[in-house]
């Protein structure tokens, strides 16, 4: 047992003095090459979708978001995608989502407001874009988008208030 | 045999409990790690992932301090880093991502404590006892900070090595045989937690001042307590980071020596022994003053801080000019106070049973029927009380001794001391159930956009310049080489973090100067540093809380076209990355896209404290 104990002590500082001593390089050596496989998957869904090939463009960015779970843009990206592939629902849930992470997110609100407004639900779409304008008051778009929603619903008067806020901006950004 | 296999099931209840906090949070990257470690974490996680690929690390970062380089060797401890990277290099498959085994690797030796903790309690009473004190440890929130931050902290790996030393300290002091045996492990396990954390050998001063009173009001067997001084002094000397800070000549080292040359004084001439030792202790904190102050400035830092908080009760002043920037830049988490909500979900019940179990054991010191390793197990716990309160990380220190203490209250012949121990494990298994698991860091959303924008757009190794909190991020997931770095050993470092801090509230041409200096290519600026006037932020430690609208900080912040010599490249809400220009080059402007947090005009900035005409 004592010469045990003296034994263990020894190799405990041993081990101690080789790992602070033995591992170093003196020498300069460059980073290792690390594959960002996460990156490289966004770049090539960004590519398939400029391509127009969005199932594939869908797909890749799905594996992504292995890598990326919660990236704003990632997400937003697929719904971009999925909403040119006709599929609203995952459209939306994304830009949901994309929200969810980043509620600074304007491009979202916006994107998102329009389908909600194709499909009737004026009331949020509403809500959406005044929350986009006020993230960004200069958001010409959207001003544009909410006064359409607000002419769909025979309210001229809303729809003609819009318009002199986004006159009101526009003056503003000449100046 | 039974009372084993239920410590190994407390163990893997805490190890499954810290997995269970890191891979089942929300979003957590399974298959890449960017931003997952921030800060110090950071940095450790790129050394040892640099260790895993290459099987070497280098003795001078020339990335990390860019551009003379971190002298790794000379100025950091970097087993759990090594030890990390060879483990996977040699026995982990490469399907396994390196962060994932990390997290799981943290996940169990942060967990060893439990082992000491246990031998510990069970050498002093009884099993039972010893089991029921590794179950209140097991449950109790503080444990877990760190690891499920998630962190790659130091401390995680240090820690079990210093309870184990503990617990051959207690072996050797309340042994019959086998002294000299039990002190040379105890000293072995203080060498290796030596070597892995700088702080360690803070932790070596409080033992000191519980020899520095036994020697001093009761009589003191010096031996074993030479022997754990010769294995430090061993480590001061062949372990090249200890050995540039000098170590050997640290106040702790200072302190062993003079308690071990006035043992060396005849024992009937007590009283002599004791005014030597008296005198010869104010020899060395002089000498000691005068190392840090003169000699050794990385000591200042923490030497002034605990001095400072000393002065001001732990209260940080009104006036940030009251003190120091040294003083405020290492007054920030994990060195400051915990706030009183933090101290109950903290550590629970524990507060009751640790408090009683001192009060018991202290008690029973008075009637002298304690021993005197209770009294060492009471003076570390009573010492870490004010210590805590002034530095939240000795949590960790705080809790391991508390639990310790509590086991007093099952061997009490009171039965109701029982039950409240019971309760205790009780009431902190509910708590830690209902905790909120909290991720600490940064917005991982727009870092990572950052991140990969300086991945994907900027040229490899062009040099950054950000803040020293979150140049370890650039570091360790983009590959760029960055001017500052959160490690304080790093020689020239701080110095240069101040003058970075400072020059950021002064014209764009001073600011330029130091970019220019250092051969920084692109600039991170972060929205915190111009807005955030908080006791954390740059603007409180570098006493500017009324900021001129010419500084080159408001430029960057409202008004980069303004700007000579930087040019903006990206932004986010969080984030802006500028492009230092060469002397003559030509800015390239491009409309940046719109946040409102950068737009002048949704700001009253007179609130911000940013003074001056338009």
């Amino acid at each position: 047992m004592n010469r045990l104990l003296w034994i263990a002590g020894c190799v405990i500082i041993a081990a101690a003095v080789s790992i602070t001593n033995i591992p170093f390089t003196i020498e300069y050596t460059s980073a290792p090459e690390v594959a960002y496989a996460g990156d490289t998957l966004l770049k090539r869904g960004l590519m398939l979708f400029a391509r127009d090939s969005l199932p594939e463009a869908a797909s890749v960015l799905r594996k992504a978001l292995a890598f990326y779970p919660d990236f704003s843009l990632l997400h937003f990206y697929l719904a971009e995608v999925s909403r040119r592939d006709g599929d609203v629902q995952t459209a939306k849930k994304e830009y949901t989502y994309t929200i969810e992470i980043d509620r600074e997110f304007y491009p979202a609100y916006y994107e998102l407001a329009h389908l909600l407004h194709d499909e009737g639900e004026h009331a949020t779409a509403i809500e959406l874009l005044e929350t986009a304008l006020i993230l960004n008051p200069y958001y010409r778009e959207a001003y544009q988008t909410l006064a359409t929603v607000y002419i769909d619903l025979g309210d001229f008067a809303a729809a003609e208030q819009v318009y002199q806020r986004l006159r009101v901006v526009e003056e503003h950004m000449v100046e | 045999m039974k009372a084993r296999l239920l410590l190994f099931v407390i163990f893997l209840f805490m190890v499954g409990y810290k997995l269970a906090a890191v891979f089942g949070a929300h979003g957590f990257p399974v298959y890449d790690s960017t931003p997952l470690f921030w800060t110090e974490s950071a940095l450790q996680y790129r050394t040892a992932r640099r260790v895993a690929v290459t099987g070497v690390a280098e003795a001078v970062m020339k990335d990390a301090q860019y551009p003379e380089g971190l002298d790794v060797k000379n100025r950091l401890t970097i087993v759990m880093e090594t030890v990390c990277g060879y483990l996977y290099r040699l026995f982990v498959p490469k399907t396994v991502p390196f962060h994932t085994f990390l997290i799981i690797v943290i996940a169990l030796y942060s967990s060893v404590g439990v082992i000491p903790l246990y031998l510990t309690v069970r050498f002093l009473h009884r099993s039972r006892a010893a089991l029921l004190a590794a179950a209140l440890y097991a449950v109790t929130p503080a444990v877990y900070t760190t690891v499920t931050a998630p962190g790659f902290e130091l401390q995680d790996f240090a820690l079990p090595l210093i309870f184990f030393h503990v617990y051959f300290f207690v072996r050797a002091y309340a042994a019959e045989k086998s002294r000299y045996q039990y002190s040379f492990m105890s000293g072995a396990f203080l060498f290796a937690a030596l070597t892995s954390w700088h702080l360690t050998q803070f932790y070596f001063l409080v033992l000191v001042g519980f020899v520095i009173i036994c020697f001093l009001f009761t009589g003191f067997d010096v031996k074993p307590f030479s022997i754990i001084v010769a294995t430090s002094i061993l480590a001061g000397l062949v372990i090249p980071a200890l050995r540039t800070l000098g170590f050997v000549l640290s106040l702790a080292m200072l302190l062993a020596y003079c308690v071990i040359l006035a043992s060396t004084i005849p024992v009937n001439k007590l009283i002599c022994q004791k005014i030597v030792l008296v005198c010869l202790l104010v020899v060395a904190g002089s000498f000691s003053y005068y190392i840090s102050v003169h000699i050794l400035s990385e000591y200042r830092f923490i030497y002034g801080l605990l001095w400072d908080k000393l002065r001001h009760f732990g209260v940080r002043p009104a006036q940030t000019t009251d003190l120091p920037w040294e003083t405020l830049v290492m007054w920030v988490s994990p060195f400051t106070s915990p706030s009183r909500s933090v101290i109950v979900s903290a550590l629970g019940t524990i507060i009751i049973s640790g408090i009683t179990g001192a009060v018991l054991t202290v008690r029973s010191l008075l009637k002298r029927s304690g021993t005197r390793i209770e009294g060492l197990l009471a003076y570390f716990a009573v010492v870490f009380v004010p210590l805590y309160l002034l530095m939240i990380r000795m949590d960790a220190f705080l809790v391991w001794f508390f639990c310790v203490l509590s086991a007093r209250l099952w061997l009490d012949s009171r039965k109701i001391l029982r039950y409240v121990f019971l309760l205790c494990v009780i009431g902190n298994c509910i708590l830690l159930i209902l905790s909120a698991r909290r991720t600490a860091g940064p917005d991982r959303n727009h870092l990572l956009g950052m991140l990969m924008h300086t991945r994907l757009n900027v040229p490899h190794d062009a040099p950054f310049l950000t803040s020293f909190a979150y140049g370890p991020s650039i570091l360790a997931y983009a590959d760029h080489p960055i001017v500052l770095h959160p490690k304080f050993e790093g020689e020239h470092n701080t110095a240069r973090i101040e003058e970075c801090e400072h020059r950021l509230f002064e014209d764009e041409n001073a600011f330029y100067a130091f970019c220019r200096t250092y051969h920084a290519e692109f600039f991170v600026y972060q929205a915190d540093m111009l807005l955030a006037r908080g006791p954390e932020s740059m603007r409180y430690r570098t006493h500017t809380m009324r900021v001129s609208r010419q500084s080159v900080a408001y430029a960057f912040h409202f008004r980069p076209r303004t700007l000579e010599h930087f040019e903006l490249v990206y932004t986010n809400p969080h984030y802006r990355i500028y492009r230092v220009l060469g002397y003559g080059a030509e800015r390239h402007d491009r409309k940046p896209a719109y946040f409102r947090v950068y737009d002048e005009q949704m700001f009253d900035v007179t609130g911000f404290g940013i003074i001056g005409s338009e």
